[in-house]
């Protein structure tokens, strides 16, 4: 009894969250920012695989996580740092970011914090709101004193370092500390039988997060926000199949718009948190659950962490809504870019950017998109084929049930109830959803709907046949009048003769044309059922 | 797809039942003009003139149409010698009196390859109705024309 009592008072409670989650949503103000000036961006992007001295085992992904959020971010932003050190395979795939890479030292990064704060003040000067993106793909650990820290290549960078030299030296209005950090070392110690080790979560990375030496102050906890992965060993923090970090692979997703579950066209903390939770709510190994922390701006709350209008994407990939739709996007070198999997609740729009072209995969078909113009892609607009070869999860291992769940909005307002982060906006209205324009030549396809049309005629054989009732009714009664008329004179009245003819030939017709209107109607919705969505696409 | 076959030709046969229904439902007038084996043509019949003809089980009555001096009766009767009446009466602000009268003697065929028996009368050539001749004295002196209706009646 006690145990069926628990689901049912975590029922009630969350009847009762929601209630006000949706009192609080009703009455909130829509979101500042999304009809004023873009703000001014400075990004610094760090990755950092590792490597000695450090005795981590290095990773395999990071340079390559930060040079993709770098290319995510740095069009819509006004400057863009990036400090990596290319491993040889990356250095091959990313040949135009070798040149502009720094090395991931501390001395660098304060190098870049520099001048990206004096971009800050130069953008502030000019009337602009700014914002400073700092972003962290590499290790991460605890030491003795159990304070967390990330590895760059010189030395370790505490949460300290990341409060004082970003956080609090950061001139913008805004603060977003994004950071994936796997914390392998920790574990790596464990098995080899020293115990005194603690963890590392999400929390000890949390910059908003009292530090005895450095506790931020009010004003930094309200303009800074924070989303924050850690995970327990290597070989859960990355995934040769994604050629990713699988949270690195995640955000990015979330980023490109997978994760704007409200269709403002703004990714916002809480939806990116829900989509990284959602996505991976259906892996099975303990090991490979991200542990994700984000706390939002106080002051804004609602802040995005990129909108897709002002991302400088100028193509998108347009999700079309109806059904659910699984599909992942490769870049034109075939590497995972982005996963999506809607809800069809609303349409989803996938920004395209930095590639020349991209690989499209649904289930086993493919597709080539060349964003050529701007505007959307409607998804139904691509020439989709059987690929080649299987493009199963199989060779993610513990990460193949990722996106196994389609990303809803209820599934985003349970999570949040339960993370503490602010409820999204309601205001979905049409003056404020995301929508580019089609791209030339690439609008949805019209489709017949021959499921409707079908009981449009079989609705019309129905009204046909009635028809043709009353005309027989009407035929009985003309000839009952010409045969009264006929046993009391001897003659046919010939009126009366041409009116029973005139109903008979009615009944006639009306019954032939209800006969093939229902075989037409009948047919097409037998039809109907063999095609997609009841649907005829034209050509 | 065996279902979607047998499914298939229920709703046809449904389908060409409901229509083969509908048609039969429906009323010809030649279900009444094929069942006419004679045709009884009065003629000389004036405008104001009514004609009765009662034969067989048959007891029809018609009037001249609006231009023409005679009155055809199309007749459903069987095969075989009949033997009928026919009084014409003239029609005076609703009042009747019977003029003509006579016997039609009509013999339908087993067999009519030609269509009806066709039989004419004129209404002149019948004789006076002997009823009328005794109505006419008293209505030519005494004008009453309950009488006259009570004749009629009475025939």
């Amino acid at each position: 009894v006690v145990l069926s009592l628990v689901p049912l008072r975590v029922g009630l409670l969350l009847a009762l969250l929601s209630a006000g989650a949706s009192r609080a949503s009703s009455t909130s103000v829509p979101p500042t920012g999304s009809a004023t000036a873009p703000s001014a961006r400075v990004i610094v992007v760090v990755g950092h695989n590792g490597g000695a001295p450090d005795l981590r085992p290095p990773l395999r992904y990071a340079d390559d996580d930060a040079a993709r959020l770098y290319l995510q971010l740095a069009p819509g932003s006004a400057r863009a740092f990036l400090l990596t050190t290319f491993d040889a395979e990356s250095a091959r795939l990313y040949p135009d970011l070798v040149d502009v890479a720094r090395p991931p030292t501390t001395t660098s990064l304060a190098g870049a914090l520099g001048e990206a704060f004096w971009h800050l003040r130069e953008e502030k000067d000019r009337g602009k709101s700014t914002e400073l993106v700092f972003a962290f793909a590499g290790h991460g650990d605890v030491d003795d004193s159990g304070r967390g820290f990330v590895v760059l290549s010189d030395g370790p960078f505490f949460r300290h370092d990341l409060q004082t030299q970003v956080v609090r030296g950061s001139p913008a209005d805004l603060n977003h500390i994004l950071v994936d950090a796997c914390a392998s070392y920790y574990f790596v110690k464990s098995r080899g039988g020293s115990d005194d080790g603690v963890a590392l979560t999400p929390q000890l990375l949390d910059v908003l997060t009292a530090d005895a030496q450095a506790a931020p102050s009010a004003a930094d906890q309200a303009r800074t926000g924070v989303l924050v992965s850690t995970s327990s060993a290597q070989e859960t923090h990355e995934s040769a199949a994604l050629s990713a970090g699988v949270f690195s692979y995640l955000l990015r997703s979330a980023l490109a718009g997978a994760g704007d579950i409200n269709g403002d066209g703004r990714v916002e903390y809480a939806e990116a948190a829900a989509f990284v939770a959602s996505a991976s709510q259906g892996l099975d190994d303990p090991r490979a659950r991200l542990r994700v922390h984000a706390e939002a701006p106080l002051q804004r709350p609602h802040a995005p962490l990129l909108s897709l209008k002002d991302s400088g994407a100028k193509s998108f990939l347009a999700v079309e809504p109806g059904r659910p739709t699984r599909l992942r996007l490769k870049d034109s070198r075939g590497l995972p870019l982005v996963e999506v999997h809607s809800d069809g609740a609303k349409p989803v729009y996938i920004a395209l950017s930095g590639q020349p072209f991209f690989l499209v995969e649904r289930g086993d078909e493919e597709a080539i998109l060349v964003p050529r113009s701007a505007g959307a892609f409607a998804l139904s607009a691509l020439s989709f084929a059987k690929a080649p070869t299987a493009r199963g999860d199989d060779s993610r291992g513990a990460f193949a049930p990722l996106f196994a769940r389609p990303f809803s909005r209820a599934f985003v307002d349970g999570y949040l109830l339960q993370a503490e982060l602010p409820p999204l906006h309601a205001n979905t209205s049409a003056d404020v959803a995301f929508a580019p324009e089609w791209a030339v030549s690439f609008a949805p396809k019209s489709a017949i709907p021959i499921g409707v049309v079908g009981g449009v005629f079989a609705g019309g054989a129905g009204l046909v046949g009635a028809g043709a009732a009353v005309a027989v009714v009407m035929n009985q009664l003309a000839f009952s009048t010409l045969e009264q008329g006929f046993l009391q004179t001897g003659q046919l009245d010939p009126a009366q003769s041409l009116e029973v003819e005139g109903w008979r030939n009615a009944a006639t017709g009306l019954t032939v044309g209800a006969v093939g209107l229902a075989l037409l109607g009948g047919s097409l919705i037998a039809w109907s059922f063999s095609l997609e969505d009841g649907a005829l696409v034209l050509p | 797809m065996m279902v979607s076959m047998t499914s298939s030709r229920w709703i046809h046969a449904a389908l060409s039942a409901m229509l083969i229904a509908a048609l039969g439902a429906c009323r010809d007038p030649a279900e009444l003009s094929g069942a006419v084996s004679a045709v009884l043509v009065v003629v000389d019949v004036d405008a104001d003139q009514v004609v009765d003809v009662d034969i067989a089980d048959l007891a029809l009555r018609a009037r001249p149409k609006s231009g023409d001096n005679l009155v055809s009766f199309n007749l459903a009767l069987p095969a075989g010698t009949h033997i009928g009446s026919v009084v014409v009466s003239d029609v005076d602000d609703e009042e009747e009196r019977a003029r003509d009268c006579g016997t039609v003697t009509i013999v339908v065929p087993e067999a009519r390859p030609d269509g009806p028996v066709l039989s004419a009368v004129v209404a002149d050539e019948l004789g006076e109705c002997p009823e009328l001749e005794d109505d006419r004295d008293e209505t030519d002196e005494t004008d009453e024309v309950d009488e006259v209706d009570e004749v009629d009646s009475d025939r």
